[in-house]
C-alpha cells in the first residue's frame, strides 16, 4: 500500500558564484576606533550579474514506497559524520536524534528523548563530532550530552558559567 | 571546539561561548540593543538576529541596515552599512500577506517592517541575510511569493551577490561548532507537509566557490 505522496528527498547541494570578480567593496572609514564599512550602492536583488546559483548534487529519498513511516518527519539540522553518516535532528519525532546511512537511504539508529531531565534534549541543540564522540550542545537545558557514533549516551553534565567576557 | 549559544530573547540577545568538551560557558556579547522605535515582541519591527563565522560574530537588528562583526573575544570590530532603508507596508500590502498566509499575518500593520529575518553562515567568512516577499528593504523590487533569497556578504564587508533557493527550499538552522558551517536547504517535493530535505557543509573562502557536500 502506498502510505504516502511522493518521495521528499535528502538532497546535497552546490552552490557556485557566477563571477567572484564582480563583488562591491565597501568604503573604509574608523569612528570611534570602530572600523565603519560602507556599501555605498548595491545591486538590485535579482540582479543576473550577482546571482549564484544552486545545483543539486545528491539526492536521500526520505519517503519509499511501501514504507511504513518516513525516514524523516521535520529536520532542522544535520552534521555529515567521519564514517560518513548523516546525524539528522528530527525534533517531532519519538527518538529526535538519528543517525542515516545516506548510501542505504535508511536510519542507521534513532535515540535520545525529549524532556527537562537529566541527558534529556531541552531544544536548540549543535552537533559537532569531537574524537569519535557525538557532542550536543543543549542550549534549552543548557547541557553538554556525549554519544558515541552509535549513539549510545556516554554522560551529560550541565554547563559550567565562567564569567563574563566581552 | 567551541559552540556559540544566545541566551535572553530575540529582543536581547545575549550570546555564549562555550567549550565543547568541558562544557565551560563564557558570556561572549551582547548584541545591538532594541531600537527605541521598536516594541518588544513586535517581529514587524525587528529583533537581534547573528550567526558565527570562523573567529567571528555577525549580528544586526532586522530593521536597521547595519550589522556589527564582532572578534573572536566579543569585542566590536567594524560595523557595516547597507545602502537599504526599511519597507513601509500599506494595507493593500497586508491583505495580500492575509490572503497567501492566512491570521498568521493578521497582526500587520500599516508601516515600517523589517528587512530580514535571519543571518546564515555561509562559510569562514561569508554569510546570508535572508530576504523574501515580506522580509526585504524597501530598495528591493516586489519578489515573487514562496521564493527565498541570501544577500551575501563578506565580514569585510563586501557585497557579493544573491543566492536563490529553489522553490519549496526551506533553510536548516546553520550548525555553529568549530570552523565549519553547514549551509543547509531543505526540500518537500510534494506529499507530506514537513520538510525533509537537504544539507551541506559548506567551506571555502571568499574566492572559492560555496561547496556543500554531504
Amino acid at each position: 500500500m502506498r502510505c504516502f505522496g511522493p518521495a521528499l528527498f535528502f538532497v546535497t547541494v552546490f552552490a557556485a558564484c557566477r563571477d567572484q570578480q564582480d563583488r562591491i567593496l565597501p568604503v573604509l572609514e574608523e569612528s570611534d576606533g570602530l572600523e565603519v564599512a560602507t556599501l555605498r550602492s548595491i545591486p538590485v536583488m535579482l540582479d543576473p550579474d550577482y546571482m549564484w546559483t544552486l545545483e543539486v548534487l545528491r539526492e536521500v529519498r526520505t519517503v519509499r514506497d511501501g514504507d511504513e513511516a518516513p525516514l524523516l518527519f521535520d529536520p532542522s539540522q544535520a552534521l555529515a559524520l567521519s564514517n560518513g553518516l548523516l546525524l539528522v535532528e528530527d525534533p517531532t519525532a519519538d527518538r529526535p536524534l538519528v543517525i542515516i546511512d545516506p548510501d542505504s537511504e535508511s536510519a542507521v539508529v534513532r535515540f535520545g528523548s525529549s524532556g527537562q531531565g537529566p541527558g534529556e534534549l531541552g531544544g536548540r541543540l549543535t552537533f559537532a563530532e569531537v574524537d569519535g564522540e557525538l557532542i550536543i550542545l543543549d542550549a534549552g537545558n543548557r547541557q553538554l550530552h556525549r554519544f558515541s557514533l552509535s549513539g549510545e549516551p556516554l554522560s551529560s553534565r550541565a554547563f559550567r558559567s565562567e564569567g563574563c567576557g566581552g | 571546539m567551541e559552540g556559540f549559544l544566545s541566551s535572553g530573547t530575540e529582543w536581547h540577545w545575549e550570546i555564549e561561548r562555550v567549550d565543547a568538551v568541558s562544557g565551560d560557558v563564557q558570556r561572549l556579547l551582547r548584541l545591538p540593543d532594541q531600537p527605541p522605535y521598536a516594541e518588544p515582541g513586535n517581529i514587524q519591527q525587528g529583533r537581534d538576529v547573528w550567526t558565527v563565522l570562523a573567529g567571528a560574530v555577525v549580528g544586526m537588528w532586522t530593521d536597521h541596515p547595519s550589522i556589527m562583526v564582532y572578534g573572536g573575544d566579543g569585542a566590536p570590530v567594524r560595523k557595516i552599512r547597507l545602502p537599504l532603508t526599511r519597507l513601509r507596508i500599506t494595507d493593500r500590502d497586508i491583505q495580500d500577506q492575509i490572503e497567501l498566509y492566512g491570521e498568521m499575518a493578521s497582526g500587520m500593520r500599516p508601516g515600517p517592517t523589517s528587512m530580514t529575518n535571519e543571518l546564515y553562515a555561509v562559510n569562514d567568512t561569508v554569510f546570508g541575510m535572508f530576504t523574501s516577499q515580506l522580509r526585504r528593504a524597501a530598495e528591493n523590487p516586489i519578489l515573487p511569493h514562496g521564493r527565498r533569497w541570501w544577500r551575501l556578504l563578506s565580514v569585510r564587508g563586501e557585497y557579493l551577490g544573491v543566492l536563490a533557493l529553489p522553490d519549496d527550499y526551506l533553510s536548516f538552522k546553520g550548525s555553529f561548532l568549530g570552523r565549519e558551517h553547514d549551509l543547509g536547504a531543505s526540500v518537500g517535493r510534494g506529499g507530506l507537509s514537513g520538510t525533509p530535505g537537504a544539507i551541506g557543509r559548506a567551506r571555502g573562502s571568499v574566492r572559492d566557490p560555496v561547496v556543500l557536500t554531504v
